[in-house]
């Protein structure tokens, strides 16, 4: 019964919400709404005769007046509410790829304010979860140490974008944030080494914006009015829209999710018989003398590498044939007459700088060391 | 207070301390007071809807607040031509077809000056006289047709939108 009649109130709040908007679009059109704590009077006043003769004019008040003249009666007046309304959003639609171990990693949020004037907002990040997978991926592990920036850049309520981080300083909230207006802010946090964080996983991370009272720095929060209109203060009035993530209508709070993806070096070794001195080509089998090329593939899930190196062992039962190492197809001579990564080498994708890696998965980003041996 | 500054002349040494009573002046014989309300919708034992006007809620942008102006004959002699003028308070738009009052002849006014019915009021806009929008009215008038007996009361009602 109680779920029965919560379920008839919100209906027939939804009904009237309609019906607001389509008496009135032009009052929630952008930037024309009556800001919260404005004045608004009425005093009217009325002519009469009495025996025919006209009387002086008399003004109304809130309880009723009957002093005549301009001085008499007093205006109806009450201040206009604050009608609380905001979205946080993440701004680009897909993850941020991380590494294990890589510590403020940045990802961007969008913070928009529609109220009727300007509003403060407490902002904080955390690890808690939605309620739905985001992204097409699951939350895997957690990250820490999360830190929250506004960014200087300029903010479009209409066109999203995703600004760089420009070492703005850590805050924990928006102060006064414009009618119509919107800031980015950027969360930062740490990514745990591995095994926690792995090739594949991801992290999915919270922004809580709460509206927070003028000039509290965050520290304390709007709550919702009583029922009755206090007509010579400004209430408040939570009128957000949440209705995906776990998201709660009208309860002054907006949350918006984005999620770390770990992306790191995938490598793949593989071993084919080119020749055994007696099998046609293609059909050379692992006997004694057979020559086996070894490849293997570095391919980069993630952030673009420095300082790549591969170390190579010379697997038991074969023998290194002298000069046959290569990276990405080019001759890599050897070092002291050995293979040049036993002792371990440097290796990049195609046509990069020395330990660079380029993310992707295609010939032009992965990297290919090929050697040979002889079985013993 | 506001009663002691329409004393002329003496409002410099009236001290504020002193009542305001007693330098009113003499009452008029009609008794105004302006209202401002919300509907709300209630739902009887029957689950049948009705509305009712209640005190003001949370006034934001896009409420609707009904203005009521009531005027109260407190003489013994009647009131003779009664008419009530009201101003769409600032910040705020009317409502259409939302203006009544029962035996009166309701006039609306774009300039606060020129009043005239809401089928004969016309604005001039790029030269061209055309009929006034709804939400172009800035006052209203209620012309009473019947005198106010003692103790007859008239209203006038209008809605109005928070912009």
């Amino acid at each position: 019964m109680k779920i029965f009649k919560q379920q008839m109130r919100r209906a027939s709040l939804a009904v009237v919400a309609l019906g607001l908007i389509g008496a009135a679009p032009s009052a929630f059109a952008a930037g024309s709404d009556t800001n919260y704590s404005t004045p608004v009077t009425n005093t009217a006043s009325v002519n009469y005769s009495v025996s025919g003769v006209p009387q002086t004019v008399i003004n109304s008040s809130p309880t009723g007046n009957a002093t005549p003249g301009a001085g008499g009666g007093a205006a109806t007046s009450f201040l206009v509410d604050k009608r609380i309304m905001f979205i946080a959003e993440e701004t680009n639609g897909a993850a941020t790829v991380t590494s294990p171990g890589l510590t403020q990693v940045v990802t961007v949020f969008r913070v928009t304010n529609t109220s009727n004037g300007a509003q403060d907002f407490r902002i904080a990040a955390d690890n808690t979860q939605p309620p739905a997978i985001i992204f097409g991926r699951t939350d895997s592990f957690d990250m820490s140490n999360f830190t929250l920036h506004i960014s200087a850049a300029a903010c479009s309520t209409a066109t999203m974008s995703t600004p760089t981080f420009a070492g703005e300083a850590a805050t924990t909230f928006i102060p006064a944030l414009g009618e119509d207006t919107c800031k980015y802010v950027f969360v930062r946090s740490d990514t745990p080494v591995s095994p926690t964080a792995a090739n594949g996983l991801a992290s999915t991370i919270r922004l809580v914006v709460s509206a927070s009272t003028t000039g509290s720095s965050g520290a304390t929060l709007e709550t919702l009015s009583g029922a009755a209109d206090n007509a010579a203060a400004v209430d408040v009035v939570f009128a957000e829209t949440g209705v995906a993530d776990g998201n709660v209508i009208h309860n002054g709070v907006s949350m918006a999710f984005d999620q770390y993806f770990v992306g790191t070096l995938t490598v793949t070794k593989t071993a084919a018989v080119i020749s055994d001195g007696f099998s046609v080509a293609g059909q050379a089998k692992a006997i004694p003398g057979a020559v086996v090329e070894y490849t293997i593939s570095v391919q980069n899930n993630g952030l673009v590498t420095s300082g790549a190196a591969l170390t190579e062992i010379i697997p038991a039962n074969t023998t290194y044939i002298a000069g046959s190492t290569t990276l990405n197809g080019a001759a890599r001579a050897d070092v002291a007459g050995a293979m040049p990564f036993v002792g371990g080498g440097a290796i990049s994708s195609p046509s990069a700088a020395s330990g660079v890696i380029n993310p992707g998965s295609t010939a032009a980003e992965i990297a290919v060391v090929k050697f040979r041996v002889t079985i013993n | 207070m506001v009663k002691g500054l329409k004393i002329l002349g003496l409002t410099a040494i009236v001290a504020c301390g002193l009542s305001s009573q007693a330098f009113a002046q003499d009452k008029g014989c009609i008794a105004l007071k302006s209202t401002a309300e919300v509907e709300q919708e209630v739902v009887n034992a029957k689950g049948e809807k009705s509305t009712k006007l209640v005190p003001l809620t949370k006034v934001v942008p896009g409420v609707e607040v009904i203005w009521t102006i009531t005027a109260n004959n407190i003489c013994k002699q009647p009131s003779e031509k009664v008419s009530i003028n009201d101003a769409v308070p600032e910040h705020m738009t009317y409502v259409a077809n939302s203006a009544i009052g029962p035996g009166a002849d309701i006039e609306f006014s774009v300039d606060g000056k020129t009043f005239a019915a809401a089928d004969q009021l016309t604005v001039v806009e790029s030269g061209a006289s055309r009929k006034a929008r709804a939400d172009e009215y800035t006052a209203i008038r209620w012309n009473f047709k019947n005198s106010f007996a003692p103790g007859a009361q008239g209203f006038g009602r209008f809605r109005a939108i928070l912009n």
